[in-house]
């Protein structure tokens, strides 16, 4: 499913604030720095702290490997 | 005449949901008039409806700006399903929608030009930390329109938080002149202050337009 790009240009963590990575494959944002994984359900991206989860580091080593595959920038510049 | 035919209870079942419609239409139609009279002169290219609801005003503003990008904004996943359901076949008139708190927004600093927000404001758990995180999207030069069910005193704003506190959602019902004290410490500064006359028993509530320096 895809979000909508102007929405994406300025979709941040709700937690740092910061930008995210967006996997369009896995319905996924991803902020790397608190490693935290918010999910996409039917096209709404659900920002919620609460709803969020941790992923561990072999988890973050992935996300962070397919992004630079795949050329997944974040969501805007820091 | 027979009082429980067949069709009287059908009429009975039709009731119901039957004047829903009217019920929209006097309640929160009039709100949304004003805020979209509001932004007459207004050329945003990103615009949040904060606590959209079923996005019955989200789905006026693609109308009003069509070229902006809409973002629609709630806490609860159950109206933005609802939301969803009453798209049109056009993707283009879709908003984007976001599931997320108003005291912890998920936008970057300085990203917004507009946001609204019509009957939602009374239900934040921290209304200061809800307008901090609103200084920090908001663009300089962007504006905050804020519509909400208003006391006219204090202690009326009191009265009504202890009475839904038991409820377990405490309704934080704000005279006008706290609102715009509370707009003035995030930083806002408030432009435009007055009531939106609507029928019903419900008080007419109170539109507060604020500009970010």
């Amino acid at each position: 499913m895809t979000l909508d790009p102007r929405l994406l240009e300025i979709l941040a963590c709700p937690e740092d604030k910061g930008p995210l990575l967006w996997f369009e494959g896995e319905n996924i944002l991803y902020n790397p720095r608190l490693k935290r994984r918010y999910e996409v359900n039917d096209g709404i991206p659900v920002m919620l702290i609460d709803e969020a989860t941790t992923v561990d580091d072999a988890e973050h080593e992935r996300l962070v490997a397919l992004a630079e595959a795949e050329g997944i920038e974040p969501t805007f510049e820091d | 005449m027979p009082s429980s035919t067949p069709s009287s209870s059908l009429f009975d079942r039709w009731s119901a949901t039957y004047d829903l419609p009217g019920l929209q239409r006097f309640t929160y139609r009039p709100i949304h008039d004003a805020i979209v009279a509001q932004l007459a002169e207004a050329h945003p290219s990103t615009v949040v409806d904060l606590g959209c609801g079923t996005g019955q005003l989200t789905r006026r503003l693609i109308e009003r700006f069509p070229d902006a990008a809409v973002i629609g904004v709630d806490f609860s996943a159950g109206m933005l399903a609802e939301a969803t359901g009453r798209l049109g076949p056009n993707p283009a008139d879709h908003p984007a929608l976001v599931q997320a708190e108003a005291e912890r927004l998920p936008f970057g600093p300085s990203s917004v030009d507009v946001v609204v927000c019509t009957e939602s404001f009374h239900w934040y758990r921290d209304q200061a930390e809800a307008l901090d995180g609103l200084a920090e999207i908001v663009r300089p030069g962007g504006r905050v329109l804020v519509a909400s069910i208003a006391t006219m005193t204090g202690l009326g704003d009191d009265i009504v938080r202890r009475l839904t506190s038991r409820g377990g959602r405490p309704i934080r019902a704000l005279p006008p002149e706290r609102l715009r004290r509370l707009l003035d410490r995030a930083g806002f500064e408030v432009v435009d202050q007055r009531r939106v006359p609507r029928l019903g028993l419900i008080g007419w509530p109170v539109l507060t337009d604020a500009r970010h320096p």
